[in-house]
């Protein structure tokens, strides 16, 4: 028969409690970057794997992935997802288009393109009424991509904001500002679903140096600034571009 | 006699690689990767005049996704890749329900990144 000391007892009573009080916390609660709850609705989640493939072996997320692909280009061909046009096109038709005054030598304007999802796709935090807003796309001379994507910021019946809840790998947020009277988030990385040319093995990870994204709120809008890949741009290059955003035809 | 060996080891081998290479396509086959119906996006907007946009999408897709130098999108090729932005919202709701906004990166692996034409 085992004899515990008064020591060991104490010990093991220490180490019992302790695990009592943790089992009987609360769950581990999203980080939640101050700015955003009161001016955004966004709420950041850190999370092993991208909440959609979350829990998927290799081979369900091929067929996953081969039954989103096959359903995709069911519907493609008579209803396509989006409409592409030149920036300049689209500044001069869309109603509303956001683009940033300062934008790097290395990201040219003719190598820009305007893309607007479909009236029946529900891509952004648009309001059923107005049309969906286009999303830039800055093609970079060294291959990177610069994508610029305005939405309205929605309000549920109550008048609360609707809430983003952005799913991030570990320790990979930052809040920074944007301008005097405007705070931001600064995500540092994507989600990376690597498939082996066979196609018999995948690998999830958050890949921190994929790209980075800016997301702030402003005059009931949200925009988000996103460079691939990360290096591409330095964070106050990033900030400096998304300060910058104002809609076509403004200035 | 010793060099009649190596020639049928070399033949060996090569009867061995065609096969290996051949079930390597197949397998290739099978694994589809496409664009998603939210946003699928790895644009190309790449043009020799830049007064005309030569716009084309990156799709990956089974057979295609090892393509060296064939397309326009070969200059953003990073293996085969494409960008998926995750929104998803209930029909019925104005917003989403649980986690939504993100990207996720496919890539899939390509030979033609180590210099072997595929």
């Amino acid at each position: 028969m085992i004899r515990w000391s008064k020591h060991s007892q104490s010990i093991l009573a220490s180490v019992f409690i302790a695990f009592v009080a943790a089992s009987c916390a609360d769950p581990i609660e999203p980080a939640t970057a101050s700015f955003t709850q009161a001016e955004s609705g966004i709420r950041i989640s850190e999370l092993d794997a991208p909440p959609v493939l979350a829990g998927m072996s290799g081979a369900e997320l091929l067929d996953y992935v081969d039954s989103r692909s096959e359903a995709r280009s069911a519907s493609a061909a008579d209803s396509p997802a989006f409409h592409r046009t030149t920036l300049t096109e689209a500044s001069q038709d869309a109603a509303e288009v956001w683009i940033p005054a300062r934008v790097p030598r290395m990201f040219p304007q003719e190598l820009a393109i305007a893309i607007t999802p479909a009236f029946d796709i529900d891509l952004l935090l648009d309001s059923e009424h107005a049309p969906p807003l286009p999303r830039i796309i800055y093609a970079g001379r060294d291959g990177s991509i610069l994508t610029i994507t305005a939405s309205r910021l929605m309000r549920d019946e109550t008048g609360q904001l609707a809430v983003r809840n952005i799913p991030v790998g570990a320790n990979s947020t930052a809040e920074v500002e944007v301008d005097a009277t405007t705070g931001g988030l600064m995500v540092y990385g994507h989600w990376l679903v690597q498939v082996n040319e066979a196609g018999t093995s995948v690998e999830q990870s958050w890949d921190h140096s994929g790209a980075k994204r800016l997301l702030f709120a402003r005059e009931g809008m949200m925009f988000e600034v996103d460079i691939m890949p990360a290096s591409a741009l330095t964070d106050q290059q990033l900030i400096d571009i998304g300060a910058s955003l104002e809609l076509a035809g403004a200035s | 006699m010793a060099n009649l060996g190596r020639k049928l080891a070399l033949g060996v081998t090569m009867l061995v690689a065609s096969f290996a290479m051949t079930g390597s396509q197949k397998e290739a086959q099978a694994a589809y990767i496409s664009q998603f119906e939210i946003n699928a996006y790895l644009e190309c907007a790449l043009s020799d005049d830049s007064s005309v946009l030569q716009a084309c999408s990156c799709d990956v897709s089974g057979g295609e996704f090892c393509r060296c130098g064939t397309t326009c999108c070969d200059s953003w090729v990073m293996d085969s890749c494409e960008r998926v932005n995750y929104y998803y919202r209930p029909p019925e709701l104005p917003f989403c329900l649980e986690y939504c906004d993100y990207y996720i990166f496919f890539c899939v692996e390509c030979g033609c990144r180590l210099g072997i034409e595929t």
